[in-house]
């Protein structure tokens, strides 16, 4: 019924139609056009998903990366192919993964590229979230680090292309460790400390004046904690054909991860951080070892509030070095209408030299020439970071260990971040392991069915 | 009792503080006053309005922007949207009013979170994704808001309807003429009940509007925490920006708000 009508009706009821003074008459149609202005310049900005007008056609490139990362790149493939416009979608990087799937699981087209989190592309997979490349896997043969292109295979198709890599250093405050008359950590990449002796010199630097003795990056993440329990003889975690059944109570596992909470509880490193927080707490001179990646450079630098050294990532005595490394690679959406246009897009950001050079970013590049490219460039910045160059390039070849590759990482992933934050706050490692790993079995059971 | 008061009052206000302390002062010194805690852990000890700069240095401003527009829609649709149903449901008699009560005070029991990917497909199917008209609808039939306008309209004598009808007033200008004036505090309360709801949406606007130009202001501030790091004093400075608008509203409205709340359960 329209608002007339039932005015009108309204209005017999009472046998007399109903006027407002001039005055209200005036006041209701101003607030109405209001309203409906506000309401009809809201509809506007609407966007079709067709991404085509004119010859032109536009991509969308959705992707949690830092502002910037990806306009280098664009700009240069934009001009080199002028029907072909990329549009970015920066996504908060914590609701990436969920974003992602809740638009593709509602079969949305306007996405047609967007940013793989290399462990999770077995997931992505299987549910159907990504194109087959392998028309770019050959391409790429021979110019892109076959571990890279391995990690983002599964059950022998394409299904993304890596873009970099990652690796992990340990880096030292130089005042901090001086002032404890504690040696520095060599920086041969094949001569890593122990975490024993790390714990030692740790407590040496605290008695000294250090506030913290050592933190890690990422404090509750599988991602940085894998290499502890691989370091120990644990393997990752699952075992199997498929990796569908958790192996988180072995020997090296509950070695790694009781000396972890030890860490905690003897207050070597502080208990109560986020992982966002611990950079902070080792940029500003307080900490004095702190596990990280080659990206924390960038913001120990900007301060320049600490002097540091780095040195290869430690290991268990009697273990092997084992260090965390993939990182992100993109995939095309099933459910793109402009496939070829957004393959072309890829090819040129991950195998063309160029492209990934200008891709790096603050990342290293799986691409060949582009990671010779990136480690020269590192080199050229003096000498500590001609060490951690020697250390990425000697760790990306020798003690690397990928996230497993399997549908149920995302479950493992989360079961186990819950876990290693109980134990750093004080639960003991072998109860929590054995919860976890009850826990991470009845996850996956869903995958054997 | 007057100390006890006082000292809720400042756990309340304490974290405020801390925001706002943290957007003045250089990143490095955020977490390094915290433990042990002392007067810095308070007051920057290196003033600076670097972390304002930054943060205007990106689209944060259009951020804002899309917030305000996004809020004020909600505002203008929401209550004219509410009123009149709260009218309805109050005032007019008609077979099943109990029923579409009923349902409506169990629909804003519902999280928004469990319909908005179902929703996010019948907004697309519409083609209605990044628009400011999507990032709005959702807002604008607020179930809690039409609870408390009810219960306000309840409150009103229906000899003033009577009364008017009589007089030969339609529906319409009872509802204008007469309840709509008498129900300012009630307005005012179910408006600040729309505009907390889409001034921190964050969910929705992420799926429904991912476009940069129609990103809003809590989606920006989260895009400050990246993979590689995150920008502790942008995230504070945003945070600062974003909760003085509400603060001004309510320290504004707070008086018509408690009226509303209060007055909204008394029967008449």
């Amino acid at each position: 019924m329209s608002a007339r009508t039932f005015g009108r009706l309204s209005g017999k009821l009472v046998m007399r139609r109903d006027r407002a003074p001039a005055k209200f008459r005036g006041r209701r149609f101003a607030l109405v056009a209001a309203s409906v202005t506000v309401l009809v310049a809201a509809g506007c900005g609407g966007s079709d998903d067709d991404g085509s007008s004119g010859g032109t056609t536009t991509l969308t490139f959705v992707n949690a990366q830092d502002p910037g990362t990806f306009d280098k790149v664009i700009a240069s493939f934009e001009a080199a192919n002028p029907t072909i416009k990329i549009k970015q979608q920066a996504v908060p990087f914590d609701d990436l993964n969920t974003t992602v799937q809740s638009r593709l699981g509602s079969k949305d087209p306007s996405i047609d590229l967007y940013d793989v989190d290399e462990p999770r592309l077995a997931a992505f997979a299987a549910r159907g979230f990504l194109e087959p490349l392998d028309d770019l896997r050959q391409q790429a043969e021979g110019k892109i680090d076959p571990n890279a292109l391995k990690i983002t295979t599964y059950n022998d198709k394409q299904y993304a292309m890596p873009r970099w890599t990652s690796s992990q250093l340990l880096y030292f405050n130089k005042d901090l460790l001086a002032k404890a008359k504690v040696p520095a950590p060599s920086s041969d990449p094949a001569s890593p400390m122990t975490w024993e002796d790390v714990t030692a010199a740790a407590k040496k630097a605290q008695a000294a004046g250090a506030k913290n003795g050592l933190i890690w990056d990422q404090v509750d993440r599988y991602y940085q904690l894998q290499p502890l329990a691989e370091s120990a003889g644990g393997g990752p975690g699952l075992k199997g054909d498929k990796l569908l059944e958790a192996d988180v109570t072995n020997a090296g596992w509950t070695r790694a991860f009781t000396w972890y909470h030890s860490v905690f509880q003897e207050g070597v490193a502080p208990r109560g951080i986020n992982p966002e927080q611990t950079p902070s707490l080792f940029a500003n001179g307080e900490t004095a070892f702190f596990a990280g990646g080659p990206w924390n450079s960038a913001a120990f630098d900007k301060d320049k509030t600490v002097d540091y050294g780095v040195a290869p990532a430690p290991a268990f005595a009697g273990g092997r070095p084992a260090t965390s490394t993939d990182s992100w690679s993109t995939g095309i959406s099933p459910f793109s209408k402009h496939k070829d246009a957004a393959k072309k897009f890829i090819s040129y950001m991950t195998i063309d030299p160029t492209g990934a050079t200008e891709t790096t970013s603050n990342n290293i590049p799986v691409q060949k020439d582009a990671f010779r490219t990136y480690l020269d460039t590192l080199s050229a910045k003096g000498e500590r970071y001609k060490q951690m160059a020697d250390i990425i390039e000697y760790a990306l070849a020798n003690t690397s260990v990928s996230r497993p590759v399997t549908v149920g990482y995302v479950d493992v992933e989360s079961t186990m971040n819950k876990a290693f934050a109980d134990i750093r706050n004080g639960t003991a490692a072998p109860d929590r392991l054995a919860q976890a790993n009850d826990e991470i079995n009845r996850a996956l059971e869903k995958y054997s069915r | 009792m007057v100390l006890l008061g006082t000292l809720i009052a400042a756990a309340f206000v304490l974290p405020l503080w801390w925001t706002v302390a943290s957007a003045l002062r250089p990143q490095r010194e955020t977490f390094a006053t915290i433990s042990p805690v002392s007067l810095w852990t308070l007051v920057p000890r290196d003033l600076t309005l670097g972390n304002f700069t930054r943060l205007f240095d990106t689209d944060f401003a259009q951020a804002m922007l899309n917030s305000a527009i996004v809020t004020l829609g909600t505002l203008i649709g929401g209550l004219a949207i509410c009123a009149a149903a709260a009218f309805a449901l109050a005032v007019l008699q008609f077979p099943g009013r109990a029923v579409f009560f009923a349902v409506m005070v169990v629909s804003f029991l519902i999280p928004f979170d469990a319909i908005a990917i179902p929703l996010m497909s019948i907004f697309r199917g519409a083609g209605l994704e990044n628009s400011y008209l999507a990032l709005i609808l959702p807002g604008i039939g607020n179930g809690f808001a039409v609870f408390l306008l009810r219960g306000f309209f309840l409150g009103i004598p229906s000899e003033l309807t009577e009364a008017a009808r009589m007089d030969g007033l339609g529906w319409w200008g009872v509802f204008w003429r007469i309840y709509l004036p008498l129900s300012r505090p009630a307005l005012i309360g179910a408006g600040l009940i729309l505009f907390v709801f889409q001034w921190q949406a964050y969910l929705w606007p992420l799926l429904i509007a991912p476009d940069p130009e129609m990103k809003v202001a809590p989606v920006a501030i989260a895009q400050f925490a990246g993979q590689q790091g995150v920008d502790f004093g942008a995230i504070f400075a945003g945070a600062t920006m974003t909760l003085l608008v509400p603060l001004l509203v309510l320290l504004f409205f707070q008086r018509y708000f408690t009226q509303s709340v209060s007055a909204s359960g008394v029967k008449g």
